[in-house]
């Protein structure tokens, strides 16, 4: 190991993940040429491909630091945004099921669904190389989105050209589509504020409605990552790279093949920017339609758009000097604190918002990021709660029961296109997201501004 | 031995495990697994579409990886199915044939999982002995959900 490993977690919280492999993963992370400080791991991790999911490495390309596409993984800039709203739920409550039931026509989700806009090569490159900007550009959302997305939705050398036409094939009529697994769309209620400094920062009300994406760069991002991994397949043994696990995949940041990786990436992740931006109007324009107002007098204005499954070039003191690094955060979001110069200037007086969402029939939660997050994990914090039963388990654990009516009977309206959907996803499948939160709040890395309860989702 | 597939559980995603009496059968079950762990797919004989393929210069599991990842393409970009398929050659470092495509009968399919990528974790292809000492293959593959 070039470093030691360092997991964030609870005693509560230790058995699980002892279950798994991830811990193992850290180690062999830790092995990577030009990693800086520590292989962390937020307290979400379990067990991924090369890389855990929650972990979060930083390489130095001055010491012949790597990009690994594992530190990423398929779903390039899987990701979440919040929507706020002036609505209080008690005056809506009646319609909620009229409200998920148009979300769920209009927002395509599921396997084989096509989304309402298909890019030709040309304008799809436009896309890539521009991000959501773009698609606002083209009516599908407001400047201000621009200002609450991380990047502003956007990495900057970003290459289209890098991306190959088997990736722009899968991806073309997929742009404002949700996906399916455990990606969703939620219509939640502001159920308990911590903060209310910050609460009030961020626009988040008791009692109001928000609503929550999560979704990343569909086929488009899958396709990327697959060809980088055939790409790098024999960058090892040129550069004299020795892994302890193939899947740590990976080439020198400044190398040609580091390079054509990073520049696709980047050309993904704004892919999945814009992915998010189109159903954010899609989702305005179903509020719309049920609750007879414009999108503005209901206040559906985006909180913030965060990232959690990204490599990015970030600057970082280390030994004395700011160097740029190279930071994988593969189901870990950023945190930048209060002051950062990145965070919005509406919220720089708090930090930046983190966005934790939980399984459908538990919490989600608003933090803000804290100085311990840029000081010891690189900027950054948990993503997520993590499954806690694989699917057939899962799926086997439904028999006989019917997860719709369970969910209706917690409040939560919730349609889903796959047959099993529900069944995969239901709420014990996942992991109690409040015991990650709570290490992430006692540590520092981030405070805890709201929590929010789902009264509506839709699935693929 | 008959030629066989099961899925099989890993805690996000899916395994495959593919069993045949020689390597160029494992591609017929190993295409029938990708689809099972898709969902209950039907295709149109509407249109059909036939696809030579070549995958070369790795060892059979990333060949049959290829195979299956190619098929995903073709799934997503094309809304196609594999109707049928031929196995030319299937070595330690050859994977040709040919494919038959159908486009997806989207009314009477039915989706379980929308499968994102064949991984390269636990990849292999064994060579291995049933205790009646008749050789086989087994394929182990987990797919990304």
């Amino acid at each position: 190991m070039n470093v030691e490993g360092l997991i964030y977690a609870s005693e509560k919280l230790i058995p699980s993940i002892r279950d798994d492999k991830s811990v193992e993963q850290v180690a062999n992370v830790a092995c990577l040429p030009g990693i800086e400080k520590y292989s962390l791991a937020m307290p979400d991790i379990h067990w991924g491909y090369g890389f855990c999911i929650g972990g979060v490495a930083a390489t130095n390309p001055e010491l012949g630091g790597v990009i690994s596409p594992g530190g990423v993984g398929y779903d390039i800039n899987c990701g979440v945004r919040l929507i706020r709203s002036h609505i209080n739920y008690n005056d809506v409550k009646d319609q909620i099921a009229t409200l998920v039931d148009q979300l769920f026509l209009r927002i395509p989700c599921g396997v084989g669904q096509e989304g309402c806009v298909s890019f030709k090569r040309s304008e799809l490159s436009k896309v890539l190389e521009n991000g959501s900007p773009y698609v606002v550009k083209k009516g599908f959302g407001w400047n201000s989105d621009i200002d609450n997305t991380e990047a502003g939705g956007c990495l900057k050398e970003a290459r289209a050209d890098l991306v190959s036409d088997r990736a722009c094939q899968r991806g073309a009529n997929q742009c404002g589509t949700l996906g399916s697994g455990n990606h969703f769309l939620e219509v939640q209620i502001v159920e308990e504020i911590y903060d209310q400094t910050a609460a009030q920062i961020l626009g988040l009300a008791q009692g109001t409605l928000t609503i929550m994406i999560h979704s990343g760069s569909r086929g488009l991002g899958y396709q990327v990552c697959e060809d980088a991994l055939k790409d790098l397949r024999g960058a090892p043994a040129k550069y004299g790279i020795s892994l302890p696990d193939r899947q740590l995949v990976a080439a020198p940041v400044e190398s040609k093949e580091g390079q054509r990786y990073l520049g696709a990436m980047r050309a993904a992740a704004n892919f999945a920017w814009a992915n998010r931006q189109i159903m954010t109007h899609l989702a305005r324009e179903a509020l719309e339609s049920v609750l007879g107002e414009s999108a503005e007098s209901l206040g559906l204005h985006l909180v913030y758009d965060v990232a959690h499954n990204i490599a990015k070039m970030e600057p970082y003191e280390i030994r004395g000097k700011k160097r740029k690094l190279c930071v994988h955060r593969k189901g870990a979001t950023r945190a930048f604190p209060p002051g950062h110069p990145e965070v919005p200037a509406q919220y720089r007086s708090v930090g930046q918002p983190v966005l934790v969402p939980g399984d459908m029939g538990r919490y989600s939660y608003v933090l803000v990021g804290q100085d311990a997050a840029l000081e010891h994990t690189f900027g950054s914090c948990c993503h997520g709660a993590g499954r806690r039963l694989s699917r057939k388990a899962a799926i086997k654990a439904s028999k006989g029961r019917s997860i719709l009516n369970e969910l209706r009977t917690r409040g939560v309206v919730a349609r889903a296109r796959g047959r099993r959907g529900l069944e995969e996803e239901q709420p014990e499948a996942y992991k109690d997201v409040s015991s990650v939160v709570e290490v992430v709040h006692n540590t520092g890395i981030s405070r805890l501004v709201a929590k929010l309860r789902p009264v509506g989702v839709i699935k693929g | 031995m008959d030629p066989a597939f099961e899925l099989f559980q890993h805690t996000a995603d899916m395994g495959l495990r593919v069993l045949a009496p020689t390597l160029p059968e494992l591609v017929l079950p190993a295409t029938q697994g990708l689809y099972a762990a898709m969902g209950e797919l039907k295709s149109r004989d509407t249109s059909q579409e036939e696809l030579p393929f070549l995958f070369s210069g790795a060892d059979p599991a990333h060949l049959l990886r290829d195979y299956l990842a190619e098929l995903l393409f073709h799934f997503e970009s094309k809304s196609c199915l594999v109707s049928s398929v031929t196995v030319e050659n299937f070595t330690e470092e050859e994977l040709s044939g040919h494919l038959l495509l159908c486009p997806v009968d989207e009314e009477n399919s039915v989706y379980y999982s929308e499968v994102k990528a064949i991984t390269y974790h636990q990849l292999s292809v064994i060579e291995k002995q049933s205790e009646q000492k008749e050789s086989y293959y087994e394929a182990t593959l987990i797919m990304d959900i």
